[in-house]
């Protein structure tokens, strides 16, 4: 028993990343318009897609261990995924202003050859309760002709954070402007040598 | 934007928007609500209704451009290369034709013909305009990490991982480089600048074609254009192991390592009996399946004369539950009315066509939509 289809679905299809607010317009929904060489059909336009960026074949998931206090140690387990036959993998961990990272774990090398999963430990602390960001970077030496790497960033927990991020909230008030624009004034002093 | 109004002073751009923040980071679903929030997924280019969501037509969508902004992690607005690929874009879909279907891609990867196209075109645009062949983006802590390639080097090899192809952007993106430079360091025989490259864009047929946008619909529009010689294209084109005629690749004998990807266009006619498809996500890389070579199969059919046709599609061997479906393409229009109606292992559609030619991608939504992949094949018959 056949079964109708709409496009509603097909505007997703192609098209992984397609804006949502786009794929609400489906073909169904009065985007269409006859095409008039050939009125017995209707046709649409090929809903907008999203045409990335070239990115190396590289991407990350982490596991973050249960939360820590201040002066505490904590974990993130990182997985990372490649898709290069063989060469190098450099993994390196860099923590955000306050958050320090340490041990051998900080940077790491991988070969490719025999797997495409890489799991990697780093570990962290921080002095005061916060929420702060941990830079990883991963880097393939596949060949000479070309340099791939690619980034990622966690956020991570420490003690109260939320009673610490709440102390550090913009002070600065948003002033509306006689243009309309809402703007932060800020003071500004100008010293011209 | 000189570069183009020195080969067009007439030329107009149509607007476009470019939305850039500190808080732009990867992320987010593609929504316009998760970009109002800086969940971007990464720079690229597309066509929204963000601006205006009142808008429902896609051909009022605002051209429009997404950059990173996430210090430390990914930031793209000192990254001419990434800001010009992602113009180069802009300039195919608004100033001639795309029919890249979008998504995430690498330069190992082996894709779709009309992705690998479009994204090769990014990014020998991108070193045409920057007079550098070297495309650059900076990442990572204090962006002191990157990640670089030459567009004008040979990075591709049969052995891999960067296999050569009409299925390869980085294939693709050497081609037209080398097409457009000259001078000291220019190692190939054609040196036509961006002229040539900008007539055979522009030009509507071209842009009108009745196929698909590829490196072959490429390659047969800039034979005709003043300053090149057929010879000259075919000598590039082999270099990177394209040896198809035509704008449709008749002939050609690589198939990327997946033998049912070839022809690249499978001919039916009208009462020709049935030609076999096929769908598979074995390309399916980090950067995604849904957009790798052999997800569509591409079909080309040709009525003489205005004519009532029936399409029937059914499984014939691989995966035992399938999802077939088509899309009958008039230029960048599809036809959405009468609609295919489809059921497992099996699609069909009837309808009325005019004389000419119909470029149809054949997908099984289970690789198309990533819920499900699969390999099967499937007989395409027209009566």
């Amino acid at each position: 028993m056949f079964q109708s289809k709409t496009y509603s679905s097909l505007a997703a299809i192609s098209l992984i990343g397609a804006l949502t607010g786009c794929m609400q317009h489906s073909a169904s929904q009065g985007a269409a318009e006859p095409e008039a060489a050939n009125t017995a059909i209707v046709t649409q336009l090929a809903p907008p897609v999203q045409t990335k960026k070239p990115a190396p074949p590289l991407s990350f998931s982490h596991e973050m261990s249960d939360l820590v206090g201040a002066g505490e140690t904590g974990t993130v387990t990182f997985t990372v995924n490649e898709g290069y036959p063989f060469g190098t993998l450099i993994l390196e961990a860099k923590g955000g202003d306050g958050l320090d990272v340490f041990g051998a774990s900080v940077t790491t090398s991988q070969d490719m050859s025999n797997t495409t999963t890489h799991l990697w430990q780093v570990n962290y602390t921080a002095v005061e309760d916060g929420l702060y960001r941990l830079h990883v970077t991963a880097t393939a030496n596949v060949d000479e002709a070309v340099s791939d790497a690619r980034a990622y960033a966690v956020e991570v927990k420490v003690g109260n954070w939320q009673s610490a991020a709440s102390k550090t909230t913009a002070k600065a008030t948003m002033e509306m402007q006689s243009d309309g624009e809402p703007a932060v004034i800020l003071e500004a002093e100008e010293t011209i040598d | 934007m000189t570069t183009i109004e020195a080969v067009d002073a007439n030329v107009s751009f149509p607007d476009l928007h470019v939305f850039w923040s500190a808080g732009n980071s990867e992320g987010g679903n593609g929504s316009c609500a998760a970009a109002a929030n800086g969940d971007i997924v990464t720079s690229s280019y597309t066509r929204t209704n963000c601006v205006d969501p009142s808008l429902t037509d896609f051909a009022d969508f605002a051209p429009t451009i997404f950059l990173l902004g996430d210090d430390n992690v990914d930031t793209d607005e000192y990254d001419e290369s990434v800001v010009v690929h992602e113009f180069g874009h802009y300039f195919e879909d608004q100033l001639s034709r795309s029919d890249s279907i979008g998504g995430g891609h690498s330069l190992s990867d082996r894709l779709d013909a009309r992705l690998a196209f479009s994204e090769g075109w990014g990014n020998a645009f991108s070193a045409m305009i920057l007079d550098d062949p070297f495309y650059r983006d900076s990442l990572g802590s204090q962006q002191s990490n990157g990640f670089a390639f030459s567009v004008d080097a040979d990075l591709t090899d049969a052995a891999g991982p960067r296999f050569p192809g009409w299925y390869s952007e980085t294939s693709i993106q050497q081609i037209l480089y080398d097409i457009f430079d000259s001078g000291t360091g220019d190692d190939d025989p054609v040196s036509g600048g961006f002229a040539p490259i900008y007539a055979a864009f522009t030009d509507t047929a071209f842009s009108g074609t009745r196929n698909f946008i590829t490196i072959y619909e490429f390659a047969n529009q800039i034979r005709t254009e003043a300053g090149i010689t057929a010879s000259q294209i075919d000598s590039l084109l082999a270099a990177e192991a394209i040896s198809g005629a035509g704008a449709q690749g008749a002939g050609e004998t690589n198939n990327g390592g997946e033998p049912q990807v070839l022809p690249v266009y499978k001919t039916v006619t009208e009462g020709g009996g049935p030609v076999t498809v096929c769908s598979t996500n074995d390309f399916s890389s980090m950067t995604g399946g849904n957009n790798k070579l052999g997800v569509f199969d591409y079909v080309s059919l040709t009525l003489n004369a205005t004519q009532s046709i029936n399409i029937s599609v059914n499984r014939t061997s691989g995966a035992a539950s399938t999802d077939p479906d088509f899309r009958i393409w008039i230029e960048d229009r599809f036809i959405i009315q009468p609609a295919v109606m489809n059921s497992n292992n099996s699609a069909t559609w009837s309808g009325t066509l005019t004389a000419g030619t119909y470029a149809i991608d054949f997908f099984d939504e289970g690789n198309s939509e990533e819920t499900s992949p699969r390999d099967a094949c499937f007989s395409f018959e027209v009566t």
